[in-house]
């Protein structure tokens, strides 16, 4: 069922739906809400970021326990001492560096909304939480490997600007990043792209070079509602063409046949998230009809 | 109902509108060619099926069915359809019934044949589909005489006498027909496929029958001048004798008609109340009720006229033999071929067969006899035979008419109101509204289901 077409050109789904990345007029307002959520709310300073920031982060001083903020904070000793409560406040170390790789290959550009521009986002939200919190960021996308470094929350703008200019061609998925040298230094890397194993139980190879001892590596795999296996309307024939390679795949869609489609997607997300777990790394869902600021939430928990 | 007619069958051409939404259909229904990044889940997934994938082409869904009905319904309404009447039946026919009593004038002023053709006209207003083509019909002396359009000419209004035997309407009994007559509702006695409009109504008071005048019982071949023959009239509710004598009608006698026949059309038209005259119009009477003509035709051109030539003939008790004039046989054919009868028919000297030496049609005889040379037999014969083809063929008194026909067509004060025939010359049943209804129906469902979640079979690009 799965044959080459590239030879003889006879499927042209035409180009690609959703290539590129443009940001809404509300997106820049929307990470400063996300910004103020993660970072300067109250109480979680530390918590929302603990799993994700790693190694290099300082107490920097305390203040009054306010009612509502997460225990964890709770400066134990100090309460015990004084019979106080006082949280903690910290400050990253300096050299807290962040890596952000984006799967910029043709099937990126798929889904509606596009896989891309739901990945952009949840980079842009990545970037400004990070900056904000003092962290720097590297962002790399795997067509060009084109990349760049943001320090400052001024270069967040520039960071934004990086991330429009991607546009989803060609076949270089994220994996082929896993050993960029410019991730020298990070310490979290997050991956987002809709690359899976080759097939469930073979291990995902592929991620290894990502992982470095000290590093934390998380994979936000992009996954657009049809790739769910949500297809409204009645039953009909599709012909599904890879984008990347052309190999094209006759598909007479009906209810039982999406049952054992996403019955088949969890087995495979499942073979994923076990390979990563092996390699110290974790997986993630970004659904591309999600917004931004709830995954990026539940991503930085 | 044989078959569908249609009233537009060009219409019919908009069903190609469905034809072709078919193949759009059946083309959209066609595999849509997306891009996917799971392929290798797909084929996975695939691999595992037991069953062989089922292909969906050709499904119509049901708002593909509803537009498709929707499409067929509306083409079929744009070609008007229509059942009951007579299939194909598209003209519509008025027949004028020509007889004298069309003539007669009711208590409103107008006369049946002016009634009758007001109800057609309405009737064809109010029953007939706008557009449907109407002919009338009525008989002349030399037939039939047609006109086309919804209204009777100006000039068919006024009563027309036809002598001779009247028109059958035999001929004219078939759907799609109107009689307008005042014999109601069968003139022949059977069942009808025309419609009709009965337009006798009430009894026309008049005369109905001539009284002769009476005779002088010691010399009963000569009439008193005083004494003149009077109309037995009926006034509703009897006979009575009425005052006026009768209308003196014309015997007119052609130029070169022979002596001896002449002297014989006189004594008739004596006896008859007649006033004989040469020419049309020249008698004070009020019509002509025969005219005579005969003898040898005017020669042409100086050329010597033929020479007469001999003729034989057999009546009941008598053999005549006498002489005719070739060029008058001549024409006594032509009239035979224009509708004539032939009256007395004779063997020719010197020709095969037999030719008619006489022949008549209502109000009308002409004769190619010179004279009469010999008889064998009882001579009284030949003018009572001449008397009685006289009688046959006068015109009766336009005045007079049977006591039938001035009460014909139902009760007094019935007026016109029969209506047609359902069965024969009712419209048929037009369908285009019901069709064009129901296509607006599916149309609309076909709308709704698209625009409903899985209604739609426009597969989207993810």
């Amino acid at each position: 069922m799965v044959r080459e077409s590239r030879a003889t050109g006879r499927r042209d789904p035409g180009p690609l739906p959703a290539p590129g990345v443009r940001f809404g007029a509300d997106f820049r307002a929307r990470l400063e809400s996300c910004v103020h959520g993660q970072v300067r709310g109250g109480g979680r300073e530390a918590a929302g970021l603990g799993s994700v920031v790693g190694a290099g982060v300082e107490v920097e001083g305390r203040r009054p326990y306010r009612p509502g903020e997460d225990v964890r904070t709770l400066d134990w000793e100090l309460l015990a001492r004084d019979d106080r409560p006082f949280v903690r406040t910290l400050r990253r170390e300096a050299g807290v560096r962040w890596g952000i790789a984006i799967d910029t290959s043709a099937s990126m550009g798929l889904g509606r909304p596009g896989k891309l521009q739901a990945a952009a986002e949840l980079a842009g939200g990545l970037c400004a939480v990070g900056l904000a919190s003092g962290v720097e960021v590297v962002m790399i996308e795997s067509g060009a490997a084109r990349g760049d470094v943001l320090r400052r929350p001024t270069d967040l703008e520039r960071g934004l600007a990086f991330l429009e200019g991607l546009v989803a061609s060609g076949d270089r998925g994220v994996e082929v990043l896993g050993s960029d040298p410019r991730w020298r230094g990070t310490d979290t890397l997050h991956a987002l792209g809709d690359a899976l194993p080759s097939k469930p139980g073979a291990g995902w190879p592929e991620f290894l070079p990502f992982a470095r001892p000290g590093r934390r590596v998380g994979f936000l795999q992009v996954l657009s509602p049809e790739e769910r296996g949500e297809i409204p309307g009645a039953p009909r024939d599709l012909i599904y063409v890879d984008p990347e390679r052309g190999a094209e795949l006759e598909v007479a869609i009906d209810p039982e046949l999406l049952i054992r489609y996403r019955r088949e997607l969890e087995r495979w997300t499942d073979a994923a998230r076990r390979a990563l777990t092996r390699m110290g790394a974790r997986l993630g869902l970004l659904p591309t009809d999600g917004r931004f600021e709830d995954i990026l939430a539940e991503w930085l928990r | 109902m044989s078959g569908l007619p249609f009233d537009r069958p060009l219409g019919l051409v908009g069903l190609l509108l469905p034809i072709l939404f078919l193949v759009l259909c059946r083309r959209r229904g066609r595999p849509s060619v997306r891009y996917a990044a799971n392929l290798g889940i797909w084929a996975a997934v695939l691999r595992d099926r037991v069953a062989p994938p089922e292909r969906h082409r050709l499904r119509m869904t049901w708002a593909q069915g509803c537009a498709f009905g929707g499409l067929v319904l509306a083409a079929l309404a744009l070609a008007g359809p229509r059942s009951g009447g007579a299939a194909g039946q598209r003209t519509w026919t008025v027949v004028l019934d020509p007889r004298a009593s069309m003539g007669l004038v009711d208590r409103d002023g107008e006369t049946r044949l002016e009634r009758g053709i007001a109800a057609a006209e309405s009737w064809i207003d109010e029953r007939l589909p706008e557009g449907d083509p109407v002919a009338w019909v009525r008989f002349t002396p030399e037939g039939e005489e047609r006109s086309e359009g919804s209204r009777a000419p100006e000039s068919w209004r006024s009563p027309r006498r036809v002598h001779g035997p009247l028109p059958s309407f035999r001929a004219w009994d078939r759907a799609g027909v109107l009689w307008v007559s005042d014999l109601s509702p069968d003139p022949e006695g059977r069942g009808t496929s025309a419609a009709w409009v009965a337009v006798g109504a009430e009894a026309v008071p008049g005369p109905v029958a001539v009284i002769p005048a009476p005779r002088d019982p010691d010399s009963p071949l000569e009439a008193p001048e005083e004494s003149l023959p009077r109309y037995l009239e009926w006034d509703g509710v009897r006979w009575v004798e009425g005052e006026t004598p009768v209308t003196r009608g014309t015997l007119v006698l052609g130029e070169r008609l022979p002596d001896s026949l002449r002297f014989i059309a006189e004594a008739w038209a004596e006896d008859r109340g007649l006033g004989v005259t040469a020419a049309p119009g020249s008698s004070d009477a009020a019509f002509v009720a025969l005219v005579i003509e005969g003898g040898s035709p005017a020669p042409k051109g100086g050329v010597n006229p033929p020479d007469p030539v001999t003729f034989q003939a057999r009546l009941s008790g008598l053999r005549l033999e006498g002489r005719v004039d070739p060029r008058g046989l001549e024409a006594l054919r032509g009239l035979r071929s224009s509708g004539f009868d032939a009256l007395l028919e004779a063997r020719i000297e010197s020709s095969p067969g037999a030719s008619p030496v006489i022949v008549g049609t209502p109000g009308r005889i002409a004769t190619a006899v010179l004279g009469i040379e010999a008889f064998e037999g009882d001579s009284a014969e030949w003018p009572v035979f001449l008397g009685t083809q006289f009688d046959r063929y006068r015109l009766p008194d336009p005045e007079l008419l049977p006591l039938a026909d001035r009460s014909r067509a139902g009760p007094p004060g019935q007026g016109q109101g029969v209506p047609p025939d359902p069965e024969g010359a009712v419209p048929p049943r037009r369908w285009m509204a019901e069709l064009a209804t129901l296509a607006a129906l599916l149309l609309l469902a076909a709308a709704v289901l698209e625009g409903s979640p899985g209604g739609s079979t426009t597969p989207g690009r993810p």
